[in-house]
């Protein structure tokens, strides 16, 4: 195996790759990073067995092979290298010389053969969403999903693919948050339920402007560009019925500056309990009564100007969740709606001039007299 | 800023207060005990009867026979209470942080006070006069730097306290070492036993001769114990005055009145235990992710047990746990004669409302009580009502009222009579500071 490449294409394509490298795995080869020398250039892969990421640099090739070498010192290699040429010639399976002007590095791998297989998945009959639309779905629900291994279907982020709209969905079982997307001339209908490292990689790995192809297999979801593609194990198991949670009966509406609300909500947590996050919000058409009592720390109170319709309402919040739900709606104004202190509670933009429709809900805390 | 720190110590304080409502014990030697108790031990006494050569922890039979005029009364936990509430009452007139440690006992942090109520000393001598002339209770306390030198302070015994200056131990800030050198070993608080034991090996008798040894020579001698015995020594000690609002640990124990290996008997006592542990957590709301179980067996061997939990605060939940960990600890074919819950790694409780019923949400939980629905929430709320309002014995499993001298004896109604029952420190402490009350 012999190329050519540019120091800026060579480390394009590790970035690129490197997020899918595990940091610690029992599995040698998985830190590696696989190196393929082809006629259509370098084809750098990484995988971590759930994720599997590869995309494809320009090189000058002058004998094609394949190589894996280790991915965190080869992108601290790159990073220190000048910004020059870099050569590359393989001697044997296992060892490669790196040149860079004057520098040269010689460094040991891993067997092409030892590199696992990426899943298969057949892009024929598979369908094609734009980039930006993706992009929208998960930089808004993603964060949404779950972090607690208990629950592993949880962790994932449901995606429902109709032929008029595309839907993801996401909850902690505390909060939810729910955005649906049109799109026309869809063909499929499917239930996905992924995970949000993966919806990371591909929001990190296309542009805005891509157009990007999926297909599924029966374990596995993979999507793919002209020069990168992805994969992804799929989480298995029925998703909770969100449907049935989000409340419609909600009578109490208050539409609230997001960013005042923001800033109120962290001058409270600053004195709310560390393990609860729990505050008081107190709504009557006076506006909101913002309140936090932690025993052996102390209390505060605060005041936000809000427009407010209904009975008054006391609930309690986690400040933090509010916090994330506010820093992913899209307006500067907010709308909360709110049954009772103990159902669930909306939170949605105001005047979004999208096509796009964006709800999240966050469960009350229980509040102590 | 130095740091003034007052510990109270009200002498011989369960035999004082029984004094105060029947004069006719004044003078005679008393003692507290359980009663009717095979193998009860004294558990507070007064100087009277320390004088007659009764020890705490003496069997009652043999004090009897040492001391034939003792007088023998049982613990009567709401009278030492309400005796230890009227001290505290005066406490706060003085001390912005208290922290209560049994029956009457009390460190004041009264640090930065000066401007408002004078030096330390001064104080510690108006809460003398007060707890003398407010409630007749004779208090000494010790005024220094630290917890530490001033329970030494309060600790000397051999002169005569009846006037207020005799009552009022100073230790002048940077005297400590000083202070404690000529005192025994023995006076030295929260000192293990094993280290007691080798202190004695070696002969050190005196706290000046263990400070004056370095601390890599003691770290040799007593391990990781020796650098903390040497600060210990030397009237180094840098814990806080902490109020009691949020404890680490909530802890119940029992000592049987007679020892047995009947599981009836004992596994009713853990639900007693599990019953008290948990309204306290709940009343607090809090949940633990650790249950301890300890036993401790007749021939003086223990065994304990740790389960951790995903956070509980159910009766039913920690009930659970807690037989679990008493499968797993009881190994011995030996009776059991003493067993102690503690409730660690305490977490405010999930006050987070769920978005999906438990059914839906899969395996695990967030909860505070993982593994029990909604229904036993409801059935916990209710007999917590019940409870706050009737008492905390008017409902309970039928279980809980076995006896614990194995069922013998009219156990339906009456509460097992056990010889000691460590508690919240709400619930009691003897003369030192250790909780005792009668029974659960």
């Amino acid at each position: 195996m012999k190329f050519t490449i540019t120091r800026e294409q060579f480390q394009e394509g590790l970035v690129a790759v490197a997020a899918s490298v595990p940091a610690k795995t029992t599995l040698p080869v998985l830190a590696n990073i696989l190196l393929e020398a082809t006629k259509d250039g370098l084809r750098i892969s990484g995988t971590d067995l759930d994720i599997a990421v590869s995309t494809t640099v320009a090189a000058s090739v002058d004998q094609e092979g394949a190589i894996t070498l280790p991915a965190r010192k080869l992108v601290e290699i790159v990073r220190e290298l000048p910004s020059a040429s870099i050569r590359f010639t393989a001697s044997g399976e296992q060892r490669v010389g790196l040149e860079c002007g004057k520098s040269k590095f010689k460094l040991l791998g891993l067997p092409r053969e030892e590199f696992p297989a990426f899943p298969t998945v057949s892009f024929d009959g598979g369908w094609t969403v734009a980039a930006k639309e993706l992009h929208k779905l998960i930089g808004h629900v993603a964060f949404a999903a779950s972090t607690e291994e208990s629950r592993p279907i949880l962790n994932g982020v449901l995606w429902e693919l109709r032929p008029d709209k595309m839907r993801m969905v996401a909850t902690n079982g505390h909060r939810l948050a729910r955005m649906d997307v049109p799109v026309s001339g869809g063909k499929t209908q499917a239930d996905l339920i992924v995970p949000p490292k993966a919806l990371d990689q591909i929001r990190r790995l296309f542009g805005a402007d891509d157009s990007v192809e999926m297909a599924r297999s029966d374990n596995h979801l993979g999507f793919r560009s002209a020069t990168t593609q992805v994969y992804t194990r799929l989480i298995e198991g029925p998703y909770p019925n969100y449907e049935q949670v989000i409340p419609k009966e909600n009578d109490k509406v208050a539409t609230a500056d997001k960013a005042a609300l923001a800033a109120a909500l962290r001058r409270m947590g600053t004195v709310a309990s560390d393990q609860t996050h729990r505050i008081r919000m107190a709504f009557s058409s006076g506006g909101c009564k913002l309140s936090v009592q932690t025993p052996d720390l102390g209390e505060a109170q605060d005041e936000l100007t809000v427009t407010y319709e209904g009975e008054p309402l006391e609930i309690g919040f986690n400040a933090t969740y509010l916090l994330e739900i506010l820093k992913f709606i899209p307006t500067d104004e907010v709308r909360m709606t709110f049954k009772a202190p103990e159902r669930a509670a909306t939170c949605e933009p105001v005047g979004w001039d999208d096509p796009a429709s964006y709800m999240t809900l966050v469960m009350p805390l229980r509040l102590v007299d | 800023m130095p740091r003034s720190v007052l510990f109270i110590d009200p002498p011989a304080f369960c035999t004082t207060v029984e004094a105060l409502v029947a004069p006719a014990l004044r003078g005679r030697p008393v003692a507290v005990a359980a009663p009717g108790a095979d193998r009860a031990t004294v558990l507070a006494l007064s100087p009277e009867a320390h004088a007659a050569g009764i020890t705490r922890g003496m069997p009652v039979r043999q004090a009897q026979k040492r001391c034939p005029d003792l007088a023998l009364l049982p613990p009567n936990p709401k009278l030492y209470a309400r005796a230890s509430a009227a001290l505290h009452d005066i406490f706060r007139r003085y001390a912005p942080v208290i922290e209560p440690r049994g029956y009457g006992h009390a460190y004041l942090d009264v640090t930065g006070t000066g401007a408002l109520f004078g030096p330390p000393v001064d104080v510690a001598l108006r809460i003398h006069r007060e707890a003398r002339s407010g409630i007749r209770l004779p208090v000494t306390v010790g005024v220094g730097a630290n917890k530490l030198v001033t329970t030494v302070a309060a600790g000397q015994r051999d002169t005569d306290r009846s006037s207020s200056r005799d009552a009022v131990i100073p230790v002048p800030e940077g005297g400590e070492a000083a202070f404690l050198s000529p005192h025994r070993v023995t006076l030295l608080p929260d000192v293990a036993e094993r280290s007691r034991e080798r202190l004695d090996d070696y002969q050190l008798e005196l706290i000046g001769e263990v400070a004056a040894i370095g601390a890599p020579a003691l770290g040799q001698v007593f391990g990781r114990a020796g650098a903390e015995l040497h600060a210990k020594a030397r009237g180094i000690d840098p814990r806080p005055v902490l109020p009691p609002a949020i404890r680490r640990e909530f802890r119940a124990a029992h000592t049987l009145a007679t020892d047995t290996n009947d599981l009836g008997v004992l596994l009713a006592l853990l639900r007693r235990l599990t019953e008290r542990i948990g309204t306290k957590l709940r009343t607090r709301h809090l949940v633990t992710r650790r249950l301890r179980l300890d036993l401790a067996y007749a021939d003086y061997s223990t065994s304990g047990r740790i389960v951790t939990l995903p956070g509980a605060a159910l009766d039913v939940a920690l009930l659970d746990a807690a037989r679990r960990a008493f499968t797993l600890a009881n190994t011995k074919r030996i009776a059991v004669r003493t067993v102690a819950l503690a409730a660690e790694q305490l977490m405010e409780m999930e006050m987070q409302m769920e978005l999906f019923e438990a059914g839906q949400r899969g395996s695990g939980a967030a909860g505070p009580d993982s593994g029990t629905g909604k229904q036993e929430v409801v059935i916990q709320d209710a007999i917590d009502q019940i409870r706050s309002r009737w008492g905390t014995t008017s409902v309970t499993k039928g279980t809980t009222r076995r006896n614990d001298a194995g069922g013998r004896g009219s156990s339906a109604q009456a509460p097992p009579q056990g010889s000691g029952v460590a508690g919240f420190g709400a619930a009691g402490a003897d003369d030192h500071g250790r909780p005792i009350t009668q029974g659960t």
